[in-house]
């Protein structure tokens, strides 16, 4: 970083630079270790037509979600649509993006990312297929290629953190959460061969619910906030604020109640336990909603802007998914009302706090992506776009709005055991995610 | 001797294309020196780590190219002092929608 470098002129593929004098010498600059534009949006592409497709199949599934039994193929598929097809494929694509630029060191190997896709992708296809179709004997070989899939990214993963030399607090998060996937596809495999073989010495249900909570808090939850702590000072021009103040005890919390929920629910040590690994999480969670407001209170930068209200809703997801929590751990499991907790409580955690935060991040990235490559070049030499002049900003409230109003209705129908107000919802929903996922789509073919 | 106040004009060209600041309004541009046809800028980035770093860089670069009687351009990305929302001018707040 000490020496000046002389950096090659991207290409630009729209349009021929003008003749120039020599580039300028760019010192204090290391080489370039942002990743190739085909790699992380391949992963963002694929993760929003899965969100139009887990909202679909929510829909056309919801009537047997009122149903006396809870974990029925059809929901488990839904729930894999949107944990693995939307939310995880997004989160590794972004992932993709987002190491090199933090954490300052270059992604191992891009074609190994390339080839994960592709791994990933059929995985994912084959597991909800035989999830949506109920032949579940056969879901370990779908699962196995997941298995081999997230492999491929936490190896690439582990490859290119070995090389990080100053940890940020969003390094930490990140570390967290990627163990926390490596244990959850774990689980995930041995669940799907136990349903053939029969070996797990514990209750199926209790690996399940491990499952999901290691999945929704350890792995997409710690990602989202780790990344928040970094993309919502910078984008809002938030100071003085100190990351590290409440993001470290914040942490530090939160990595022990995904530790606790784990056990607890795992081992199945009792309402008290389960209440005790609550409170250390709604403590974190707590701290982080005041943090994040701080975040917020001390910006410069005035206009609350799409990502950033995607983001508050998120927020408001994250906390209706604390109470649920609670509501689950008080209310018998023998009542009617205790599987419509359930399913709130995945639909509040998975579509309104992760899912929400998902696609408000990536009205950033994939702009920023787009924009990078194609006008990066001739900024300087002649007027560039902003990044929100790549993408109808009406069409984008349209699609937020949307969203938010049906994943509201959609709730509110699970918590009454109101079916219209479930499809109502889920239609909305399906109309709002294609509205992002157009508006999005649209930006990368610019 | 190089017109200062074109150079400036040049890098008011220059956008932060997620903030819609220039770099001068947004304080980035700590120096701006000039030897014959060489001109040296130093200038920093709002947070370490940001995405768009070397695509500034390199825009400033380019826009000081294009100025007349300019030969050679060196940018220096520095971290000392701080940058602080206090180094961003009037029109910069006022753009940002943060007057006081």
């Amino acid at each position: 970083m000490s020496q000046p470098v002389t950096t090659p002129t991207m290409p630009d593929p729209a349009q021929p630079l003008p003749s120039m004098p020599a580039g300028p010498l760019l010192s204090g600059l290391s080489t370039s270790r942002a990743a190739s534009l085909s790699l992380p949006l391949r992963y963002m592409v694929a993760g929003l037509a899965f969100a139009v497709l887990a909202f679909g199949f929510a829909l056309a599934y919801s009537p047997s979600f009122l149903g006396t039994v809870f974990l029925t193929p059809r929901l488990l598929a839904v729930t894999h649509l949107t944990a693995l097809g939307w939310l995880t494929m997004v989160a590794m694509g972004a992932l993709y993006q987002f190491i090199p630029v933090v954490l300052d060191v270059p992604i191992f190997s891009e074609r190994l990312g390339k080839v994960q896709f592709y791994l990933y992708l059929a995985g994912v296809l084959g597991l909800t297929v035989e999830m949506g179709t109920g032949r579940t004997q056969v879901m370990a070989w779908p699962a196995g290629l997941l298995v081999l899939a997230v492999g491929v990214f936490l190896y690439n993963a582990a490859r290119t953190l070995a090389r990080v030399e100053r940890w940020p607090l969003t390094g930490w998060y990140i570390l967290a959460a990627l163990t926390s996937l490596a244990l959850v596809v774990t689980v995930g495999f041995a669940l799907a061969l136990n349903l053939t073989l029969g070996f797990l010495p514990l209750s199926q249900l209790a690996f399940v619910e491990a499952h999901a909570h290691l999945a929704a808090l350890g792995w997409l939850g710690l990602l989202v906030m780790g990344v928040s702590y970094k993309l919502t000072p910078m984008f809002a021009l938030s100071h003085p604020f100190n990351e590290w103040r409440l993001g470290r005890p914040i942490f530090i919390l939160l990595t022990a109640a995904v530790v606790g929920l784990f056990v607890s629910l795992l081992l199945r040590l009792g309402q008290a336990p389960l209440l005790g690994c609550w409170s250390v999480a709604a403590i974190g969670i707590g701290l982080y909603a005041w943090d994040y407001a701080t975040m917020l209170r001390v910006r410069r930068r005035r206009p609350i802007d799409l990502t950033q209200q995607h983001n508050i809703a998120g927020l408001g997801g994250l906390l209706l998914t604390t109470l649920l929590g609670l509501a689950l751990i008080l209310v018998p499991a023998e009542t009617d009302l205790h599987p419509r907790l359930q399913l709130a409580y995945a639909a509040a955690s998975l579509g309104g706090w992760i899912g929400l935060t998902t696609l408000g991040q990536l009205y950033k990235i994939v702009p920023f992506l787009v924009w990078t490559h194609r006008f990066a070049p001739r900024m300087g030499k002649a007027p560039v776009p902003l990044l929100k002049d790549l993408y109808p900003q009406v069409l984008a409230r349209a699609g937020f709005g949307a969203l938010l109003a049906s994943l509201t209705i959609a709730l509110a129908g699970i918590l009454a055991g109101y079916l219209p107000a479930i499809q109502a919802g889920f239609g909305l929903c399906t109309l709002g995610a294609a509205l992002t996922a157009v508006n999005l789509i649209r930006v990368v073919l610019r | 001797m190089i017109d200062q106040d074109a150079l400036m004009a040049a890098l008011k060209n220059v956008y932060d294309p997620e903030l819609g600041v220039n770099v001068v309004d947004l304080g980035l541009i700590y120096d701006v020196e000039q030897h014959g046809g060489k001109i040296t800028v130093a200038m920093t980035m709002t947070t370490p780590g940001c995405p768009l770093h070397e695509s500034m860089l390199r825009g400033v670069g380019d826009a000081l190219n294009g100025v007349p009687g300019v030969e050679r351009v060196e940018v220096r990305l520095v971290w000392d002092p701080v940058w602080t929302p206090e180094r961003i001018t009037l029109a910069g707040r006022k753009a940002l929608g943060w007057a006081a």
